[in-house]
């Protein structure tokens, strides 16, 4: 094994050598470059595929039994149970506040409290705070909140006793939730009415109708924990976290190590796989290839438009499509990667099998690709939450004095966004890298056969890992 | 020059997905050579046990004290497949 990654090495290395001839002028088209970085963007990529590499081989040397499927947690702290309650209360204030501002405010989506809310806070940053402290959310989720408070009144109203739910199906898994976040996706990327704060408003409302009607059919806990979009989202993101709650308890748990831990149920490739397509396609459709005079949108909504459809819903049908199209690209790359480790070992696990043992291994790049691709956003936009918590409707109230806060757009430079960018992508891959060979470990007895078998995982990463940076390359430009 | 200008253009594509053409070959070329000698290596080879017969799920590694198995701690509804 050793030898195929010296090997890969050594061939990366021979063929850097042709581009690297090119004179400058054969790049001049095609290839951006950010001014303020010493060496050109696609060397990152390779670089990047050479630590991929590196860090194979490594493990497949070093790390020679699974370490990760048994590993002890410690417990860190008792958590008050009115602790849960009062998070939950300050999420229902939440949820109610951007509501409000989004039916209530100002249309502007710069001047609404709404849009940044819920495209920068919420989606971006509650992953980023999930990695840090575990699966936070759950206690601030305003729907479980509301949930729990309406099972409370029922209870006491009832007397104490409400009929059983019914039992959550099965073979349902975490598909809700896949169909969720690839609606969200959807209403963030493609609809034409995306930033309209009242229409976000009334998008939240229809949410949590769909929420609390779940819950009371299946129940609070088997609903929010398997159908709950972004519940459930941002609880295989907290897998990741150095911290667990449950029962009433922290844990305290080296990061990483509650990945190997997430349940393998239908649904969950499917999850992860819209969590990566969905950005992906975000990235994509801000290239030239997508957005260009003659690019693929363009000619989409031509296509599109020729079938009567008017012009709006062209251009929507023509983004669903590229949607669509890219969220499938993840799938068939990820069932490559599973296909090779079948063929590979000889496997007596069906594919769909192998795929659920293997789909943690996607948590990381998900959220690998989430960082690099809405870090600026995060970091520039979410600096906008200062002046419209103050004023929330966009009326110029000032109801913390920090209404004339302003986006200082200098704080985080192009490069360092590059940087951050490029080393959460490697970090993503490389932890995806490590999850997937301490699986193969546990699931191959033969050592040889279980690293054999991650070749075609490397290439997947590797694969994930240049096309991330082409996507951020190709947007910069 | 004006038609190198152009190459630029398709190197854009082919300088990010190099990479994965160069590892794909390798690793194809290594694992056929592997394999190519497990076979020549006969019956000793052909005795290890097939894939996903021996080595335990992560459900049933799970530790069952403290730090409990996620899925089963956070009382997921469909259980383990194996």
């Amino acid at each position: 094994m050793a030898r195929a990654a010296r090997l890969s090495l050594a061939a990366l290395a021979a063929a850097l050598a042709p581009p690297l001839a090119l004179p400058a002028s054969a790049l001049a088209h095609g290839i951006s470059q950010r001014a303020d970085l010493p060496i050109p963007e696609w060397l990152f990529a390779w670089a990047a595929a050479l630590v991929l590499i590196a860090s194979f081989a490594a493990l497949a040397v070093l790390w020679t039994s699974p370490l990760l499927e048994r590993v002890r947690e410690r417990p860190l702290l008792r958590v008050p149970p009115t602790l849960e309650t009062l998070a939950g209360a300050v999420g229902v204030a939440a949820f109610a506040a951007v509501v409000y501002a989004g039916l209530a405010g100002s249309q502007t989506a710069t001047a609404n409290l709404a849009p940044t809310t819920i495209y920068v806070l919420f989606w971006v940053g509650v992953p980023c705070l999930s990695l840090l402290l575990g699966d936070v959310f759950r206690a601030f989720s305003p729907w479980r909140a509301v949930g729990r408070a309406c099972g409370a009144t029922a209870r006491r109203l009832a007397g104490g006793s409400l009929p059983e739910p019914i039992a959550y199906p099965r073979k349902l898994g975490r598909w809700p939730a896949a169909v969720g976040i690839l609606a969200f996706a959807w209403v963030e990327l493609v609809y034409a009415g995306r930033e309209d704060p009242s229409t976000l408003a009334l998008l939240a409302l229809a949410y949590l109708v769909v929420m609390l009607t779940g819950m009371s059919l299946f129940g609070v806990e088997a609903w929010t924990r398997n159908a709950d979009p972004f519940g459930v989202a941002f609880g295989l993101v907290a897998l990741l976290a150095p911290l667990r709650w449950s029962g009433g308890r922290a844990y305290l748990r080296p990061p990483l190590v509650g990945a190997p831990r997430m349940a393998e149920i239908p649904g969950s490739v499917a999850l992860v796989v819209v969590l990566i397509g969905s950005t992906t396609f975000d990235g994509f459709s801000q290239g030239g290839v997508w957005t260009g005079a003659d690019g693929l949108a363009a000619r989409l909504a031509d296509a599109f438009g020729s079938l009567g459809l008017g012009r709006e819903s062209a251009v929507q049908a023509g983004y669903t499509a590229g949607l669509l199209a890219i969220v499938l690209l993840v799938a068939a790359l990820f069932r490559l990667g599973v296909w090779g480790m079948r063929s590979v070992g000889g496997s007596s696990l069906g594919s769909t099998e192998l795929a659920r043992r293997f789909a943690h291994t996607l948590v990381p790049i998900a959220l690998a690709y989430l960082v690099a691709h809405y870090f600026s956003l995060l970091a520039i936009q979410g600096q906008a939450i200062g002046y419209l918590a103050s004023d929330p409707l966009g009326d110029g109230s000032n109801l913390l004095g920090t209404a004339a806060w302003t986006v200082d757009y200098g704080l985080v430079g192009a490069g360092a966004i590059w940087y951050v960018q490029v080393g959460a992508l490697v970090l993503g891959h490389v932890a995806g890298l490590t999850l997937a060979h301490d699986r193969a470990l546990a699931t191959w007895s033969d050592r040889r056969r279980a690293t054999r078998s991650q070749y075609w995982m490397l290439l997947v990463m590797v694969a994930f890992t240049c096309l991330g940076l082409w996507l951020l390359s190709a947007a910069s430009q | 020059m004006t038609t190198l200008a152009h190459i630029g253009h398709w190197t854009n594509i082919f300088v990010y997905l190099a990479p994965v053409i160069v590892v794909a070959l390798v690793l194809w070329w290594s694992g056929r050579r592997e394999a190519r000698r497990e076979r020549g290596d006969g019956s000793s080879r052909a005795a290890s046990p097939p894939c996903g017969t021996v080595a335990p799920g992560p459900g049933e590694l799970a530790d069952p004290g403290d730090g409990a198995a996620e899925a089963e701690a956070d009382g997921d509804v469909a259980p383990r497949e194996r």
